[in-house]
């Protein structure tokens, strides 16, 4: 494939990300960045195919037969790596075994976590290529301030919540936001006594959870038992899952900052004034004439 | 649950919910902690509207025995 780069031309962000969406990599190989492309790839697919191996494919048989459909694998995790996604469906698709749920095995479960961290890992990707695409187009009509991606620090931010933000140099909000969501995440787990920290028993939520980065990662082996009844779980595992879905808007918020601070624009725009009485002119005629408002001599 | 217990809990989830949508509105620490009262009283306002209505639907349709 000639790269944009190759041929004179500036690549469209929009085609690099659905490249890495398809392929990990793939934008970066369009975009003239092919090394780092091939290590993007090989470090993504390499994650995707060592948790396939161990699960066996099986992080769909999770899902409870009750909430399946075709709309349903929209939700998970994996299909931010849409090759892998694709591929496991293909090679480990099969109807009769994902009617029987059971419980998984320890390396079942590692298995469905890597693939589920290789489509997270995929998004910064596609996140970086898109902007790589931008700063290369706006890298030729001026120059560019450096610094760190807006895709690293956005994953960053997903790892740590306010870790982003304070790499920033927004100790403040970093401090903030961070001590809200990991507060918030904790009293869910508290509440729900871990029980969202297991996929078979709350698919969904355990993928939303899963968006608070490191603290999730780390509460893993401890995930709730299966069977137990836990009179609050409803209301933890939604703090839980919400603590995960707001941290990925504050990856935006970090995302959007940089891009701006790279790019030359302002980070931090005035807002715009709001709809009112029209303002009054610049040199009405109440004061021509006056000292210093420039009227007729 | 009693009704310090709901508001407490319902608090937990609004106030996080308010803070990080203000600060993706206003990437301006300044304008962001401005606005972040007026916004948290607008989201508690509406959720109290919905909730409202949710229950007049439940009196007028579910429990009438008309």
């Amino acid at each position: 494939m000639a790269s944009a780069q190759s041929t004179g031309r500036a690549g469209l962000p929009l085609v690099a990300a659905l490249l890495t969406w398809f392929v990990p990599g793939l934008g970066l190989l369009y975009l003239g960045r092919a090394l780092a492309g091939l290590l993007t790839f090989a470090l993504i697919e390499g994650l995707f195919l060592i948790g396939a191996l161990l699960a066996r494919g099986a992080s769909f048989d999770m899902l409870d037969p009750d909430l399946r459909s075709s709309a349903a694998f929209a939700l998970a995790p994996e299909l931010g790596n849409l090759g892998g996604f694709l591929w496991q469906f293909g090679s480990y698709a099969d109807p009769t075994r994902a009617l029987l749920p059971r419980l998984f095995s320890s390396s079942e479960k590692l298995g469905v976590l890597l693939m589920a961290l290789s489509g997270l890992a995929n998004l910064a990707a596609i996140s970086g290529a898109h902007f790589e695409a931008r700063r290369q187009a706006a890298s030729r009509q001026r120059s560019l301030a450096a610094g760190p991606s807006p895709a690293l620090l956005a994953a960053l931010q997903g790892l740590l919540p306010g870790a982003g933000h304070i790499a920033q140099g927004r100790r403040a909000r970093g401090l903030l936001l961070g001590g809200l969501l990991l507060g918030l995440y904790a009293l869910g787990l508290v509440l729900c006594e871990a029980a969202c920290l297991e996929r078979e028993r709350h698919y969904y939520y355990w993928s939303a959870q899963l968006l608070t980065g490191l603290p999730a990662l780390l509460a893993l082996p401890f995930g709730g038992p299966l069977e137990q009844a836990i009179p609050r779980q409803d209301l933890g595992v939604f703090y839980a899952g919400l603590a995960g879905l707001l941290n990925l808007l504050t990856c935006l918020d970090v995302y959007g900052f940089q891009a701006a601070r790279l790019l030359g624009q302002d980070p931090t725009p005035a807002p715009k004034p709001a709809p009112g009485p029209a303002a009054p002119a610049a040199n009405p005629k109440h004061l021509v004439g006056m000292p210093g408002q420039g009227g007729p001599a | 649950m009693s009704p310090l217990w709901l508001l407490l809990a319902f608090l937990a989830a609004a106030v996080p919910i308010v803070a990080v949508t203000t600060c993706l509105a206003y990437p301006d620490d300044g304008q962001a902690w401005a606005h972040f009262p007026r916004r948290l009283l607008g989201f508690v306002g509406s959720c109290l509207v919905l909730g409202a209505l949710i229950w007049l639907l439940q009196v007028l349709f579910v429990d009438a025995s008309w």
